[in-house]
């Protein structure tokens, strides 16, 4: 055991990844399964930068440049940054996002689709069938003498 | 003062990563101080992003020595600022502006006097309950296991610094920051479980 008690800052550095220790992927990981919180958070920092750029106006104060870029940015993830690199770099996340492997949540059930052959009808399923393809049929020769 | 220009800084990718770090922020307080500040994460997500923007606040403003605004450097720099915030939350009392000033500063007092020995006592039988559970959860994956055992000793919280941890383990600083991984991993399907377990009953 350390002589010295820890401080609050070396309790942290001792568990947390640095920032630079996180990748995109990390960070994907950490709210994968939670993706409506992180969606909502993006919702309420764009609102936040639209709401804070027309407090600045009306002091008085230019809004910085960066409030609208941020409004772009998050309102919807389908829209590109209007810069090239930016845009480049979102979308092939985006199309990582998309290849990703993506694990069943525990606890989930998996459900199976069932599909029956046509040997597995039962009898009355097997005459409403055959009716259906008769009137189809009849249906199509109609047709087809109308053309001639 | 020039205009600066935050062209080419990803505020999805921000918003995203500093909500991945505030969220295992909260996960470790819970795990060795029961920490409660009264805030989510998102909370103070946002309230960091808006002192950055908000030029009547001069507490928490970009500094050209840093050089160009890069994604990577905003996340660095505002993850330093929702720590130091998590860390000062922690020292107020809850629903501070509810309360009347006078006992605003009465709950101060109190927090920052010494914790009585029976308070010491019960933090100290919770936090070790805590660690076994989670290293019950763990099971058999010794590196993670070695390196909870070392910080977090039945005596209290040793946190070793990374270089330090890497010295008494025999291994390098860059496999203690993988294993740091690992225990953030552990934590967070550990929380799902419970949750899990908490909703099904």
């Amino acid at each position: 055991m350390r002589d010295k008690k820890p401080d609050t800052r070396e309790l942290y550095d001792a568990f947390l990844i640095d920032p630079e220790n996180m990748s995109d992927d990390d960070a994907a990981a950490e709210l994968a399964g939670d993706e409506d919180a992180a969606a909502a958070l993006r919702a309420r920092v764009a609102a936040m930068a639209q709401t804070l750029g027309a407090d600045l106006r009306r002091a008085g104060i230019p809004a910085p440049p960066v409030l609208k870029d941020v409004a772009a940015m998050l309102v919807s993830s389908d829209v590109l940054p209007p810069d090239e690199k930016l845009a480049r770099s979102r979308a092939s996340a985006r199309l990582a996002d998309l290849e990703r492997k993506q694990s069943v949540p525990r606890n989930y059930e998996l459900l199976e689709a069932a599909r029956k052959g046509p040997g597995e009808l039962a009898p009355e399923d097997e005459d409403l069938l055959e009716h259906e393809a008769e009137d189809l049929r009849r249906e199509i020769d109609g047709e087809h003498d109308k053309t001639k | 003062m020039a205009e600066l220009h935050y062209k080419g800084v990803d505020w999805a990718a921000v918003t995203d990563r500093l909500f991945a770090h505030a969220r295992q922020l909260f996960r470790l307080a819970r795990l060795v101080d029961q920490a409660i500040t009264g805030k989510r994460p998102e909370d103070l997500v946002m309230e960091a992003l808006q002192r950055l923007w908000d030029r009547r606040d001069t507490t928490v403003e970009w500094d050209e020595k840093r050089g160009k605004p890069t994604t990577d450097g905003v996340v660095t720099f505002l993850w330093q600022v929702i720590r130091r915030d998590f860390i000062d939350a922690k020292k107020l009392p809850r629903h501070t502006t509810t309360r009347p000033l006078e006992e605003v500063k009465a709950a101060q007092a109190r927090a920052s006097a010494a914790p009585s020995p029976a308070d010491v006592a019960i933090e100290r039988v919770d936090r070790i309950r805590r660690r076994d559970e989670l290293l019950a959860f763990i099971g058999d994956d010794p590196p993670v296991v070695d390196y909870l055992r070392l910080q977090l000793p039945d005596e209290g919280v040793a946190a070793y610094p990374p270089r330090k941890a890497a010295e008494i383990l025999k291994t390098t600083v860059e496999d203690i920051n993988n294993r740091k991984k690992k225990v953030a991993r552990y934590l967070r399907d550990f929380e799902k479980q419970r949750d899990g377990e908490r909703y099904a009953r």
